[in-house]
Order: C-alpha cells, then structure tokens, then sequence
C-alpha cells in the first residue's frame, strides 16, 4: 500500500508544483468571467452563461488532466522510468494503481480549484448565493475524474503513445451517449463507461434538485468502473514486455 | 492460469456486475428527474448540451437582429435553428417567448407544435406564459382559429399563473373570450351576449354547487361579477359596429336583474344609480327608487333610523 501512495504522490506533486498550472487555473477563471460580457448577446442570459461556461471549462480541465496520464506512462515505459521503478519491490498493479491515484488528486485538486474560482466570480458578480444544485453539477464533475482517468491508464497501457490521448478523447466523448444502450446489461456501465451519469450541467441551471443519495451512488458506481478498467489495465500490463 | 490473472479476472467480473447494475439504477434515476435526457444521449456534443444551446442562442439572437422580418425566404431558416436549440436545451424559456414568437405570424402551425411541446415539458410546468401564448397564436394567428384547443391553454395558463396576480387576470378574460366565441359559432348567437351568459353561468355554478370551476381559482366570484358587469354594459352601448337586437337586449336585462338586483343598476345602460334616484342620470330611463324611508320618503340610505321621522330600519 505504501508503494501505491508513494507513486500516487510523486505523480500529483510533479504536477501541482508546476507553477503553469496554477497560471492555467487562472486562466480558466477568467474565461468563466468572460461570460458576464454575453449578456446583451445572449439578451440577459449571461447568469445562466456564467454557469454554464464553468461546468464546461471545469470538465475540460478535468479531461486535460485525465489525458496527461496517456502521454506520462507511456513516456515513463519509453525512458526507462517505469521500468526502474518496476525492478524495485513493486508490482505492475501497485504502479498503475499510483499513477491512476495521483492523477485522480491533480484532478480533484485542480477541478475544485477551477469551481471554486467560478463560484467566486458568480458570487461577486450577481450578489447571489451559489446554489445547492451548482454546487451538486460542479462535484460531480470532479468525481468524473474517477472513472476518466481509469480509462486513460487503460488506454494508455493498452495502445501506442500516439492513439492512446485519441482514443481516450473519443471514449470520454462519446461515452456521454452511452445512454443509448442502456437496455443492454453487462455492457451498459459495465463495460462500457456512462460518463452521463454524471453530467448535471443543466440542472445547476434549472435547479433541478438532486438527491445526495444520487451523489453517492455515481461515486460508487465511479469506483466500480475504475476498479474494472484498472484490474484491465494490469491484466494487459502485466503481459507487456518492458526494456 | 496464474493466481495473479484469476484475482484480476474476478475483480473485473465482480466490477462489472456491481458497475452495470448501478448504472442501470442511476440512469433510470437521472432520466426521472432529468426526462429530457433520453432524448439529449442521441446528440453526441460530448455532455456539452447546455453550453451549446448557450452558443446557439447566441447565434440566434445575432442571426435575428440581421434579418428585417421573419418572411418566407427565411422561416425554413428561422425554423431549423429554433429546432436546434430545442433538441439542445428544451428547458430554455426565453427560446419560446422571444424565438418562437418570431415565426408565429408566418408560420402559426409549426409555431405552436413547439409551444404545445414547450407546455408538456415538465420543467417548464409552472410558466404560464409559454401556454398563454399558445393559445394566443391559436386564436391571433392561425387561420381558421382554432377556439377549442386554445380554450385549454388559456385554462393552463391561468391555473399555472395561479390566479390571484393582477398581471394575470387577462389569461382569464381570453379564456372567457374565447369560450363565448365557441359558444356563439355553435349556438349562432351574438358573442357579446355568448360571453354574458358564459360568465352568468360560471357565477351561477359557483354560488349554487360551489364548485372550484375558473371562479374558484380566480379566487373569488368578485371577479366573473365584475367581468359581467362590463359584458352587460357592452351588450348595452351600442357601438358604430355592433348593435344589439332587441332579444340580446333583453336577455341581458335578464341576467342584469338577476345577478345586480341589489346593485341599482339601470337596466336600460347598466349604470348604477344613487338613492331616491327616479331616473337614471345617464340614460333618462324611470329606475326603481331605493334608500327611502317607507314612512316619510325621504332619501335615508344607510341610516338604521329615519332622521326626519324616527321610523326604524325602514328604507325601500
């Protein structure tokens, strides 16, 4: 275990160092204000914009950060890091397990950031108090990063270096339509991921209530689906030959 | 099989089991507070639904402000981005009173497909002005008129506005309108006396069974009364282009003594009359004299004792 944590934590400190980061964060907040110029185009909907804006920009940041898994493994196999690391007493799990750790806390780390900011500026703004259900949109975005970056350590061991950030993209992407199938046990949430259960985008709008049981439900089923495509991951990872 | 790759496999077998059946549960879970769902999975924007509604209202509003007029080189156009938006974001209420709005005078049909849409949708349930105006594209724009759909949506709206906002009160005077122009299409009958009885029958309904009907929801009978009130005194001024005929006329007198009989209404103009009035002052016509005294006959109105003669509540 203690393996796992050390890995986890030289991943998201080599991260959440970086000075650029915190410059990107920044950026992204301004983007969010940006919305508060809409509000003649969008003819007095510039509330409903802001809101919207920070969802989108946080979901955005949380994927960056799930797709920086898929460039960093494999450049860590490709230099030799992994596999220095890998004849140390650890096993192949223990390290994907790490990597999917520490990314998963850059994520929560820096999404919470990006909401926090938004939340801020929203306040400032409209003079108004940050909804329960805004609040509920913008944790689950966060928790999106549980199962987002199992796919990414998947993908990630599982393809080259070029395809892996593609198909991690494309999956995320269209795995919002997973709904389609959901008629089809097994494969629906189980196999194939449903990142919609997660996205509330328009309820922080229309303060469509969500239970708290709903919250914790998604989170588990995050878990599940983490713990499948990690347990994938190894399972191929451990059949991969490494220099 | 190695013992590592058998604990893998299980684990993956038992994610998934656990995976699937919660993402079932949830998805059902979601599509129950969020119905629109099932319906936004088969556009793949990759979750950015709302946002890109956002976008696209944007273009709409810029796309509008270039044309002059909503005409048919540009309805099919006007058409397909309102279509747009409502595949993205069905909830947006503003799309439908400032966006389909614009394509009610040229194309009142499609206009109100999206309007009826617009009032099934369960999270706009509580706007009463997107069922209001459906009923008035119904009624304003549609050619022939269709009176007996809009009746419904103006009874929506006037329900969801819940009735009691002074803002509101027209939702229940087209609801009215309307209701008598069908009742005078039907029963070929002058519409200005349609609407009197529609509004006699409303107020008769509630006083004798005491029934919820539109009265009840309106909050109170003073309003039909005071709606009836005018319907009467329309029907009783002729205007350049509407004269009533004698039988209209009397069956609004009809109605008048019944309802106002103790209002002092002049039959003939439905104006009210002061105490130990003879005439009315409006119309000239001989009206029936009240607030006297029964002994002396002098105006007492209000009074418990006559205060020229002492005689006790003794007013006519």
């Amino acid at each position: 275990m203690n393996e796992i944590f050390a890995i986890a934590g030289s991943t998201w400190r080599n991260v959440l160092r970086l000075k650029v980061v915190y410059f990107l964060v920044f950026c992204v907040w301004v983007l969010v204000a940006c919305a508060l110029n809409y509000d003649v185009l969008s003819l007095g909907l510039e509330k409903e914009l802001l809101i919207d804006a920070s969802l989108m920009l946080n979901t955005i940041t949380a994927v960056l950060i799930v797709l920086s898994l898929t460039f960093e493994i494999p450049k860590e196999l490709k230099d030799g890091v992994a596999s220095s690391m890998l004849s140390k007493p650890l096993g192949r799990t223990h390290y994907l397990i790490g990597k999917m750790l520490g990314n998963m806390v850059i994520g929560f780390v820096l999404c919470a950031l990006v909401a926090a900011g938004s939340f801020l500026i929203f306040r400032v703004s409209f003079n108004d108090t940050v909804g329960q259900t805004m609040l509920q949109s913008q944790v689950l975005v966060i928790l999106s990063v549980i199962p987002m970056s199992a796919l990414a350590v998947l993908f990630a061991v599982a393809l080259p270096e070029i395809v892996a950030p593609i198909v991690t993209v494309l999956v995320i992407w269209f795995s919002h339509s997973m709904g389609l199938l959901s008629n089809l046990p097994v494969i629906y949430g189980g196999i194939l991921p449903d990142l919609e259960l997660f996205n509330f985008k328009a309820s922080a709008v229309y303060q469509t209530v969500i239970p708290w049981s709903y919250v914790v439900l998604v989170t588990l089923w995050g878990i599940c689906y983490a713990v499948f495509a990690a347990s994938l991951a190894s399972l191929i990872f451990s059949r991969k030959d490494i220099r | 099989m190695k013992k590592g790759t058998i604990i893998h496999v299980v684990v993956m077998v038992v994610a998934v089991i656990a995976g699937t059946m919660l993402a079932i549960k949830l998805n059902n879970d979601q599509r129950a507070l969020i119905p629109e769902k099932a319906e936004l999975a088969a556009i793949p924007v990759g979750g950015f639904h709302k946002f890109a509604a956002d976008v696209e209202w944007m273009l709409f509003v810029n796309y509008m402000g270039s044309l002059s007029t909503v005409d048919e080189s540009n309805v099919e156009d006007v058409i397909g981005r309102l279509e747009r938006l409502i595949a993205l974001d069905p909830n947006l209420d503003k799309l439908y009173k400032d966006g389909v709005s614009s394509i009610a005078i040229q194309d009142p049909e499609k206009s109100i497909e999206l309007l009826k849409k617009a009032c099934n949708n369960s999270q706009l349930q509580n706007n009463s002005e997107i069922p209001f105006y459906t009923g008035f594209v119904m009624v304003q724009h549609l050619k022939p008129a269709n009176y007996k759909e809009a009746v419904d949506y103006f009874k929506m709206a006037a329900e969801r506005s819940g009735g009691l906002q002074e803002m509101k009160r027209h939702y229940w005077g087209y609801y009215y309108r309307t209701r008598a122009k069908l009742l005078a299409q039907a029963e070929n009958m002058d519409e200005r006396l349609a609407l009197a009885e529609i509004l006699y029958n409303e107020l008769q309904s509630e006083r004798f069974t005491g029934s919820a009907g539109a009265a009840g929801m309106d909050g109170s009978s003073i309003d039909i009364k005071d709606r009836l009130f005018r319907a009467l005194k329309d029907i009783k001024t002729p205007s350049e282009d509407y004269t009533p005929t004698k039988q209209v006329l009397d069956r609004a007198s009809e109605i008048s003594q019944k309802v106002f009989a103790d209002a002092h209404l002049c039959l003939n103009c439905i104006q009210p009359y002061g105490p130990g009035e003879s005439f009315c002052t409006a119309c000239g016509t001989a009206v029936q004299v009240w607030g006297q005294c029964n002994k002396c006959h002098k105006t007492i109105a209000g009074a418990k004792y006559c205060p020229y003669c002492g005689t006790a509540a003794a007013t006519k």
